[in-house]
Order: structure tokens, then sequence, then C-alpha cells
């Protein structure tokens, strides 16, 4: 066996997180068809699952990035690992397991669409038109992917920021988180959500979307290169 | 694998955990570190195993700076007492992960050894008591077979018994598997034995590095009337001494040269190894040196 690589690391991780979406998206799925079924609210009977799905998947990416550090670095690291083939193995990890969520939640959306001609379960479920461009599969897919991959990061960024710079660090870190996912929301909603007092009212609409994937992957490229520099030096805690 | 270090130091905050701590480290040897509480053991392990960076000096394992080193560090294994309450994972799984991460493991000896600790493969890591959990520390540190094995007080929590298991383990894998072993321990009268070289370091520094053979002739007691000791030991380094009645025990530290060993034969002095464990209470007490305590 060679040495300890990202490859294998990525995989480890891969397999560990993979276990937890195994619970998670059976349990979205389940509450979503409960729903379905007995909320009275109609318009949620409109919304597909890969919509439905968004919000829960970034939540739950986001406590994957935490647990990733203070479950699992220093253990890896005790065991030969270099914090550069951790840090490169979770950042695939995480793209995979975006991309797991993403295919199974078009599947079962694909599914749900199918079962609506059959069981009246899922009332009028149609994939929506992702930001008036007509794709109702690709882009919200690769939309969804994006986000998960963003607040993965952003749980990695708390994560490390307590667990190398203490509680001040840890503070500043959940802020430059939050901060870091109410861009991606903005940017998703094309408009500030809740207007901000005192600030004009700016209309995300004329940004052209391959331009707002573009902005996204930028940020997300920059946000991964420095939480690469702020993990490669990290004093690992003996505990 | 030589580890060489040079003028090291490590300062956390306002507090110097390490400074200016220089030694060279044979490969296939068994070293003792030890040192009082803080001392500053942990954190000179923590560099030796890449967990973290010196602020000042050089510190370089077969020519090379550990931190974040692949190769060096899929070599090194440091164990220490773990956390295991949240760890669910049966104890095989541990076994699985070393398999996949350190190349030389030995899962037939590492099974063989959880058979002599009755340690149960099957066992979820969080129920094991805290001695299975030092066990199961140690086995992984044993069966790893890395060329450098650091184990930082990892037996505390182990029984007696258990201990005794440990040790024996460590002088059968010196003769089948040589390679390099750091023990770091308070429990020096126990495992004294096993060490090939002890270092002491205290405060952050270093206060000695002898092989075992210097240490039974330069930590020496002499013993015998209390005027005749005190005649010999003038212009000796004295740790400490005790007196009962008329008799005198000195500790002292340095050779002693053919005249003195007639001379303490002419007056009828004793002359004796000092035990590991008090050379180290003793040069490490706050203040060492004086008459009688």
């Amino acid at each position: 066996m060679k040495t300890a690589d990202w490859k294998k690391t990525g995989v480890d991780l891969f397999a560990i997180q993979g276990k937890w979406t195994l619970w998670f998206l059976p349990i979205v799925f389940a509450v979503y068809t409960g729903l379905n079924i007995f909320s009275p609210a109609e318009e949620l009977g409109e919304i597909s699952f890969l919509t439905f799905v968004r919000t829960p998947a970034n939540i739950f990416m986001l406590i994957c990035g935490i647990i990733i550090v203070f479950a699992f670095l220093t253990h890896f690291v005790k065991y030969g690992v270099t914090r550069k083939n951790y840090f490169i193995g979770t950042v695939i990890s995480a793209a995979g397991l975006s991309l797991t969520i993403m295919t199974v939640s078009m599947i079962l959306t694909g599914g749900s669409v199918a079962l609506q001609q059959v069981i009246p379960l899922y009332t009028q479920v149609t994939p929506e038109p992702f930001l008036n461009t007509g794709s109702q599969w690709i882009l919200p897919a690769l939309a969804s992917f994006l986000s998960m991959l963003l607040y993965y990061m952003a749980g990695w960024g708390i994560a490390i920021g307590f667990y190398r710079y203490g509680g001040w660090g840890g503070a500043f870190a959940i802020i430059s988180a939050v901060f870091l996912m109410a861009i991606s929301d903005i940017l998703w909603a094309r408009e500030f959500p809740i207007p901000l007092p005192g600030v004009p009212a700016v209309d995300f609409s004329i940004v052209p979307v391959p331009f707002l994937f573009l902005i996204l992957m930028m940020i997300i490229s920059g946000t991964i290169w420095l939480l690469y520099l702020i993990t490669r030096t990290t004093p690992i805690k003996v505990e | 694998m030589n580890i060489k270090a040079d003028r090291i130091s490590v300062t956390y905050k306002n507090t110097t955990a390490l400074h200016d701590l220089s030694f060279t480290l044979e490969p296939g040897k068994t070293y003792g570190l030890v040192g009082r509480n803080g001392a500053g053991k942990t954190t000179l392990l923590s560099l030796l195993a890449s967990f973290r960076k010196t602020d000042s000096g050089r510190l370089e394992i077969d020519g090379e700076n550990p931190f974040e080193n692949a190769r060096l560090m899929s070599e090194i294994a440091f164990i220490y007492e773990t956390d295991y309450s949240d760890e669910h994972e049966p104890v095989s799984s541990y076994f699985d992960f070393t398999a996949r991460y350190r190349k030389n493991f030995d899962r037939a000896y590492a099974e063989k050894l959880a058979k002599k600790f009755s340690l149960g493969l099957d066992q979820p890591v969080h129920k094991l008591s805290k001695g299975m959990q030092s066990a199961l520390n140690v086995i992984i540190g044993l069966a790893g077979r890395t060329e450098i094995t650091i184990f930082d007080e990892a037996y505390s929590g182990m029984d007696a018994p258990a201990r005794e298991i440990f040790y024996r383990e460590i002088i059968n894998e010196k003769e089948k598997h040589p390679r390099t072993m750091i023990l770091s321990t308070h429990l020096v009268s126990e495992m004294d034995y096993l060490f090939d070289e002890v270092i002491i370091i205290h405060k952050g520094q270093l206060l000695l590095q002898k092989t075992a053979d210097e240490l039974n002739e330069q930590g020496l007691t002499v013993t015998g009337n209390i005027e005749d000791v005190d005649r010999f030991t003038e212009g000796l380094s004295v740790l400490g001494s005790e007196t009962l009645g008329g008799t005198k025990r000195a500790k002292i530290y340095g050779s002693l040269s053919q005249d003195h060993l007639e001379q303490a034969a002419a007056s009828g002095l004793e002359i004796g190894t000092l035990p590991l464990q008090d050379l180290f209470i003793s040069l490490t007490e706050e203040e060492h040196g004086h008459e009688d305590s």
C-alpha cells in the first residue's frame, strides 16, 4: 500500500458522510411526501422535491462541513495524513456529496412527477423553470450543487475558525459564513430578500444567469483557497 | 530515521513551552522522555508528529522537516490518551482504519494483542473502560510498526498487569522489529529498564540526555557515617541527602574518579546506583543541590 493520500482520504470521507446522507434524504423525502398528503396549503403541492430539498440540503451540508473538522481532522492527521491531503480529500468528498444529493433529488423528483399520473400524492408537481431560463433540470441542479458546496465551505470555515483561533476567531468565522451564505441566497433570489434600511433596492435580475454562476464559482474557489491557507498550518489538538 | 533538533522553541501566547531545545535521536533506540507536568513533553512530541510547527529553530527527521511531510508523517505514530466518548465504532473498525493508513500494520499481531488485553473486537469503543481504551491505543501503536512510534502517557489508564504486558511487548518489538520508540512517562521507576537512553526536560529546556549506562555510572548514592559522607562529597555535585541517626545517604551526580572510589572503600562508604526516578525528582525539584530534605 502506498502513502496515505488525498484520493484515499476523499473516498473515506465520502463514505462517512454518505452514510449520514442515507439518513438525511429519505427523511426529507418522507417529510415532503407527508406535507403533500396532509398539508392544507395548496402551494406546497406545486413545489417539486428538487426545489423543496434545496434549503434542508444546504443546512445538511453546513453541518457536515462543521463536523468534518471537529470529528475527523485530528483523527486523520494522527494516522499520518497531511492537512493538505485531508483538505483536498474533504473538498472532493463535499463535491461528491453535493453531486449525490442533487442526482438522488432529481431521481426522486422525476419519480414523484411520474407517480402523480398514477397516485395523486404529488398533485401538481412539476420542476419550476429556473430564473426564467426555461431550464427545469440542469440549471436548478447545478445551482443546488454550487449552493451546497458553498454551505459546506461555510461550515468548514466556522469549524476551523473555532478549532484554530478559539472563541473570537470562531465568532468572526460565523459572521463571515453568514455573509457568504447570504451572498449566495441573494444571488439566487436576485434581490435582497429583506430590504435593508438606507440601502437602495438592488435588482439583480439584470445580471445574466451565466454570470451568476461565474460569480458563485469564483466565490467558492476563493473560499476554498482561503480555507486551505488557514488549514495547512493549523496546529492539531492532542485530544 | 535520525531525529535532529537544533535550538527549537515553541511559545503559546505568553508561555514558553519549549526553549532552545537541541538533541539528536538515533534510529532503532528506545528513548525515555521524562519531565514534570507542564515541562513541555507533549509539545515536543507534537512537533515530532507534525501536529504543530516550531516557532524557531530547526527540526529534521531523516534530513527533512516533518511538518506536512507526507512521507515522514506516514512513518510516525503519535499515541496518546484519546477521548473516545463519542466513538461508536467497534474495535475492529479501528484496526481496519489503521491497516488502510499504516502500511506495515500487522493485523494478526494486533488481534493477538487484543486477546492478551481481553479486548473484544466487536465492542463499541465508547463502551470500553479507560484501561481498555488505553489498551486499544497501545495496540495501534505497537502493531502499526511505524519507524518512529511515540507513546505519550498512553498507558496511564491501564492497570498494573496490563502495563506489564505492554512493557513485555515493547521489549519483544525491539528485538523483532527494531525502530525508534519514544516513551513519555511519569511511571519512571516502572519503566526505566526499557530505556536505551533518557531525556529529561524541565521548564521547556533540556536538562539531560544520557544513555542508561551513563546514568548508572553518574547517578550515584553514597551511604555511611555523616562526617565521612560530608568529607567524601565535598566538591561533588550533591543533589540531596537523607540522614537517619548517624547515617547519611547522599545523592550525587557525576563520575567518580579512581581516587574517590579508593577513598570510599577506605572510609567504609557504600556506593550505590541512584534510581532514575530519584535522579529525576532531584534534578527537577525547584531547589536542588541543598543538603537534607
